[in-house]
């Protein structure tokens, strides 16, 4: 199934930043391109995006925007419980799993779990896990 | 040596956190609700995000990460729209935008659903105006004049109503999902600016205020869409018609070109355009037909068309519309009540062409004729035992069939009968 792909999205490029920002995004993205065929599409995008600016506003309200997140209590002023890792925490793998990429990176499940764990195997939730939250630096 | 992490935890270090939980939320959300469908781009869980600003989101967050979804789904399928703030509305038009096209092709109401919030999202940012406009300048700097800007503003609801005609245009002739969810989209705007707070009714007043103008454009481009959508739809259809009638086969083809249309008229939703195409279109074939007295040819032509006459009179009986098609509807009836298997039928259908068409005539001579049958048929009956009841029955059924067509031979047959009728009461009195 293919979905709408947003050039701001696709390209990593925030809209508000304007087109100088574009232009040297794809610059960037132009000097990494190892086919033709990807720098005529990059060169195509570029141009949707610079000499257009109807366009460019388009897109820019077709893209999400980048939002910040939601005030929390620090860890260090909130509930101490933020800080404890859960007993039942596979440490390292909870962490890398959570942020694996949506593209493929994934690390192995663990056994049992399989690919598709989704939504119905709740991964152990970031504030808990052990690497980031360790009230003692492991080499001492 | 020993730290503790909040002596070094930094606000950046928070919010990286909080990004990341909001990220993996969201793609837990979207593997939860359509996993075959590629998921929407990281930047998308600023929704979570701001969702969580609120009360009830931060909840429904909470309950995210510990892997109950279906609150944080209720919120972003019926959170109030007035009560979200602009951003939060852009995240949700678009992430909304992205579930229908998840689920278009397998589920096109529920598609169809998501669409309506998302465009209600558009139009209560086109409302609110300010975040759309400042968001516009940012993106086009000098490049857009303030005129280009509120217009590209006040466009961007009409732009996905565009989106949503192209896709119902797109598909109406294949009849698909896609479509028939855009199709029923244009078909639900008024409901989608209700949602954004646009008053639909003040819409039509003259002069109009900028939120009403708003309400006013979406809806009046959904409906030039939807005509769109259907004229691609049924255009084939009305050629094939055409070539069938340049090549005088037009009675024997009709019902068969005509087919695909009453199928459209369902997937519409039963939309009264499809009804006055269908009956224009059928009507030349129905009269050659009805000359020829091909009656069975008729009646299967016309079988097929019934559910469509019907609701179209039911609309000219409720709201006196169309009016241009009360003579149409009228003549389909006259035609069901021609090839009707029982007298009692034919009378009924030849009295519901004349309720909808008082003045039409082919329904006044028909009805006429099937009354002076019934007539005679009560006088056959009635050979042996006559009486007053009886007379007066047949000649007030008499005095309806002469104030229909005075000039009817049935008539005068009757009227003779209805003569030796009365001898016959009078005879068995005496």
């Amino acid at each position: 199934m293919t979905a709408p792909v947003n050039p701001f999205e696709a390209y990593g490029i925030d809209p508000r930043d304007g087109p100088q920002a574009i232009t040297e995004r794809f610059r960037e993205l132009l000097e990494d391109a190892k086919t033709d065929e990807e720098r005529e599409t990059l060169r195509a995008a570029w141009e949707e995006l610079t000499l257009h600016p109807m366009r460019r506003v388009r897109a820019a309200f077709g893209a999400h925007p980048r939002s910040s997140p939601s005030p929390q209590p620090s860890p260090g002023v909130g509930g101490s419980s933020v800080f404890q890792p859960s007993p039942g925490s596979s440490g390292c793998r909870s962490l890398l799993s959570g942020l694996a990429g949506r593209g493929g990176n994934r690390l192995p499940p663990p056994p049992g779990e399989g690919w598709g764990g989704g939504a119905a195997a709740a991964p152990t939730p970031l504030r808990l896990d052990p690497i980031l939250f360790s009230t003692r630096n492991p080499r001492n | 040596m020993a730290y503790t992490l909040d002596r070094m935890w930094r606000a950046e270090d928070e919010a990286l956190l909080s990004r990341l939980e909001d990220e993996r939320i969201l793609e837990r959300l979207w593997s939860f609700v359509h996993p075959a469908y590629p998921p929407p781009h990281a930047r998308a869980a600023g929704l979570v995000a701001l969702m969580a600003r609120a009360e009830s989101g931060r909840a429904a967050r909470a309950h995210a990460e510990d892997g109950e979804l279906e609150p944080l789904t209720r919120l972003i399928e019926r959170a109030p729209l007035d009560e979200l703030e602009p951003e939060l509305l852009h995240h949700l038009a678009l992430y909304l935008a992205r579930v229908a096209d998840a689920t278009c092709d397998a589920s096109p109401d529920a598609a169809s659903d998501a669409r309506l919030r998302s465009l209600a999202a558009w139009l209560a940012l086109t409302r609110q105006r300010a975040y759309l406009y400042d968001l516009a300048q940012a993106v086009a700097g000098a490049h857009l004049s303030p005129f280009e800007l509120g217009r590209a503003v006040d466009d961007a609801a009409l732009d996905i109503v565009d989106a949503l005609g192209r896709d119902a245009e797109q598909g109406a002739r294949g009849r698909t999902n896609r479509a028939r969810s855009a199709w029923r989209t244009l078909a639900r705007v008024p409901e989608a600016c209700r949602a954004a707070g646009l008053d639909v009714h003040d819409a039509r007043a003259e002069p109009p205020g900028r939120t009403e103008e708003v309400a006013r454009r979406v809806m009046a481009r959904a409906e030039s869409k939807r005509s769109l959508a259907l004229e691609s739809a049924l255009a084939p259809i009305a050629e094939a018609m055409a070539d069938a009638s340049a090549r005088g086969s037009l009675s024997g083809d009709a019902l068969r070109i005509l087919r695909p249309a009453t199928t459209l008229w369902s997937w519409t939703e039963y939309d009264e355009a499809v009804e006055r195409f269908v009956i224009d279109q059928v009507s030349d074939a129905a009269w050659e037909l009805y000359r020829d007295n091909r009656w069975d040819d008729l009646r299967a032509l016309i079988a097929p068309i019934h559910p469509l006459v019907d609701n179209l009179c039911k609309r000219i009986a409720e709201h006196h519309e169309p009016m241009g098609y009360l003579a149409s509807c009228a003549h389909m009836l006259v035609f069901r009540a021609e090839t009707a298997t029982t007298l009692g039928d034919q009378i009924a259908f030849a009295e519901r062409a004349l309720s909808v068409c008082p003045s039409h005539r082919n329904a006044q001579i028909v009805l006429c004729s099937y009354l002076c049958r019934s007539a005679l048929h009560t006088m056959d009956r009635s050979a042996f035992f006559v009486g007053d009841k009886n007379v007066a029955e047949v000649e007030a059924v008499l005095a309806r069939a002469e104030a229909l067509n005075a000039s009817s031979k049935s008539l005068e047959e009757a009227k003779r009968r209805l003569v030796a009728f009365k001898r016959r009461a009078h005879r068995r009195q005496t």
